[in-house]
């Protein structure tokens, strides 16, 4: 009878703490979905409902005139585009200078502890903020002649993405046996041989996850496009989103249906390397 | 390929944990590198290997000066004490791998690897991953990788100490015929005395960086060199009680022991002796007997086909091979009798064998 009893209890206890886990998981997820929602809804939205007081939680009058709008839209096309050059450009620039570089501080023993140095070193250009780095970048690019161009964003957000694959990389690198390397050297491959046949597909799925981290953050970055640009030629969706509030008007059924459109390619991308995400962070704990 | 170590030393920071070397390994032999853990045994192989460079000295291979010569050049293979078997390639590719950097045709690779796989019977396990097979399985597929080649030596560090118990014996047998079959030099490193004494051919024995003794088997057990040798090779370990000569004896507590006359004229030479016996040398007996060892039983372990009786002579716990049936109670008082043909005699301060 006791036992029986006991039993009842804990289970009892546990439904309750997890009943508690996952109302705090609800809340959760409604504080972090809910502006989503409201984006969603208010591309959506007519124009009186936007506007109307008190505001419109919930409607079935629903039209896609802003979608329709942004779509037709040779512009809104440009600045997806130059987007995705920015973004995609800077990730490949830092992916591959950021790899080798940590690859390098991972396995070579530099003299007087540079390694150390060195790792410190490149941590600490993110310690400041970005926009202590924005005037004098801005000078370089004008220097440069780079200003409203879309290198000088992959240059710019090169600056903050590659101290993070460096540190991201060498966390891969220092997590994988040694003797990998050094069986293939003994095998008779060469240093780079193994690097390119061994190291890194064992690493993809980190650099998987680096390059979505990298691509999220330049995809999404509204200061340096906004300092740096200034023409279709080279503006991002960020700051082109924000410029649709004007003088005269804010135009929030544009705003929102380009914000979902913005957003998606970067959700879609997400979803689909989740697995490799979480398997990329955690890589290090659950190695074998 | 003969191998040659010329005073070939390592060091880190100011230590040389491997000093001065001198070391050759005969076409075809396998050495067995035998020593306590930290003694420098990996390093003198990575050394050898490629992967460590060489502080001073000069290691030859064929008679080739190998320092500063890449891994790749030096046609070495390498067993790892984990495997290193690469996790995304399948043990078809794994035992491929070092023909692929070659350049060899896909078809002539496919046939190699079977035929390999097949010497070592892993043929149907070709297209698992590493993680997919077990730990008996990942030491063949690194087995056969380092065989494909045909290469100069093998070299193996502690191969067998990652899997069980039954299976280390299956394996170590496995292993003395596959190199005894391919008869390629191999230089194999291990702390197990077992391992050592069943697989060389020669065994060189290593402690703190320095080279104690290298001889067959037999020679080392027979006639070990210096207390170190002595102890680590034979289990259980040779017993050591310290003493000094009284006229043509060894004074030992309660009893002398007369020495062959062979054995004299060293003993006499030095100061303080310590007299060493193997636990299968010595036999069980009254403690009244004449010139017998007393000692008070402090265990029995029964192995089943033999019983070792652990006994203190005073200061000293010694070691005495029984038969299996043997009874003893702790606290009973034995004699241990030894013939004096069997005993080793070492200076107690060099710990060097006299004779
Ligand atoms: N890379 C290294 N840096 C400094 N000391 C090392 C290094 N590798 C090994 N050692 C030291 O050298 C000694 C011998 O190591 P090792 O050759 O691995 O011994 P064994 O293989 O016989 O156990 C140890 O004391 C170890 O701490
Ligand atoms: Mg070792």
């Amino acid at each position: 009878m006791r036992e029986l009893k006991g039993q009842y209890d804990s289970s009892f206890v546990t439904r309750y703490s997890s009943f508690l886990k996952y109302a705090l998981l609800m809340l959760f997820a409604v504080f972090f979905l809910f502006p989503m929602y409201w984006l969603v809804l208010t591309s959506l939205k007519t124009q009186a409902d936007q506007f109307s007081m008190p505001p419109v939680w919930w409607t079935k009058r629903l039209t896609l005139d802003y979608y329709r709008a942004i779509i037709f839209d040779s512009s809104f096309e440009t600045l997806a585009f130059n987007s995705a050059l920015a973004c995609g450009g800077s990730a490949l620039l830092s992916l591959v200078a950021g790899t080798m570089g940590a690859y390098s501080l991972s396995r070579f023993r530099l003299p007087f502890r540079l390694n150390h140095h060195l790792s410190l070193w490149i941590l600490s250009t993110r310690m400041f903020p970005p926009i202590v780095s924005i005037v004098p970048l801005f000078l370089i690019m004008r220097a440069l002649d780079l200003l409203d161009t879309r290198l000088a964003l992959v240059l710019a957000y090169s600056v903050f993405n590659l101290p993070f694959v460096v540190w991201m990389m060498k966390g891969f690198f220092d997590e994988l046996p040694r003797e990998l390397e050094e069986s293939a050297l003994m095998d008779g491959d060469t240093h780079l041989g193994a690097f390119l046949r061994i190291v890194l597909p064992l690493v993809a799925p980190g650099i998987a996850a680096t390059a979505i981290f990298c691509m999220i953050v330049s995809w999404n970055e509204f200061l340096f496009a906004l300092i740096l640009t200034q023409t279709d030629s080279a503006l991002t969706l960020p700051v082109g989103i924000a410029n649709q509030v004007t003088q005269y008007e804010i135009r929030w059924g544009v705003m929102s249906a380009a914000g979902v459109v913005a957003m998606t390619p970067m959700f879609i991308f997400a979803l689909m390397v989740q697995r490799y995400l979480v398997r990329g962070l955690s890589f290090g704990a659950v190695k074998g | 390929m003969s191998i040659r170590f010329e005073n070939a030393t390592k060091i880190f920071r100011d230590l040389a944990v491997v000093d001065r070397l001198n070391l050759e390994i005969e076409d075809g032999e396998m050495m067995v590198l035998l020593g306590p853990s930290g003694c420098g045994k990996t390093t003198t192989l990575r050394m050898l290997a490629g992967l460590e460079d060489i502080s001073e000295g000069t290691i030859y291979i064929a008679s080739r000066c190998v320092n500063g010569v890449p891994s790749r050049h030096r046609n070495v293979a390498m067993v790892f004490q984990n495997y290193a078997l690469y996790p995304h390639m399948t043990a078809a590719q794994n035992i491929g791998y070092p023909l692929r950097i070659r350049g060899v045709k896909r078809d002539e690779m496919a046939r190699q690897v079977s035929e390999v796989a097949e010497t070592l019977e892993i043929g149907r396990l070709l297209d698992r991953r590493p993680r997919e097979l077990s730990g008996g399985e990942r030491q063949r597929v690194a087995l056969a990788r380092a065989v494909i080649r045909r290469p100069a030596a093998f070299l193996m560090d502690e191969p067998l100490s990652n899997l069980d118990a039954r299976l280390r014996l299956q394996m170590r047998g496995e292993l003395k015929r596959l190199q005894r079959g391919l008869r390629i030099t191999t230089l194999y490193v291990t702390h197990d005395q077992a391992e050592a004494m069943t697989l060389a051919h020669r065994v060189a024995v290593m402690r703190e960086g320095k080279l104690q003794q290298v001889g067959t088997p037999m020679e080392l057990y027979q006639r070990p060199a210096n207390m170190f040798v002595a102890g680590f090779v034979g289990s259980p370990a040779m017993n050591f009680i310290q003493g000094r000569m009284e006229g043509a004896s060894f004074r030992l507590n309660g009893g002398l022991l007369s020495l062959t006359p062979d054995q004299l004229p060293a003993a006499a030479s030095a100061e303080t002796l310590v007299l060493g016996f193997r636990p299968e040398c010595a036999s069980l007996t009254s403690p009244q007997e004449d010139g017998a060892l007393r000692g008070t039983v402090y265990v029995t372990e029964e192995m089943g086909n033999e019983t070792f009786v652990f006994l203190k002579c005073e200061d000293a716990l010694i070691t005495v091979r029984a038969e299996a049936h043997f009874k003893a109670e702790i606290g009973d008082v034995l004699g241990v009798r030894v013939p004096p043909s069997s005993v080793r005699l070492f200076e107690a301060r060099t710990g060097k064998a006299l004779v």
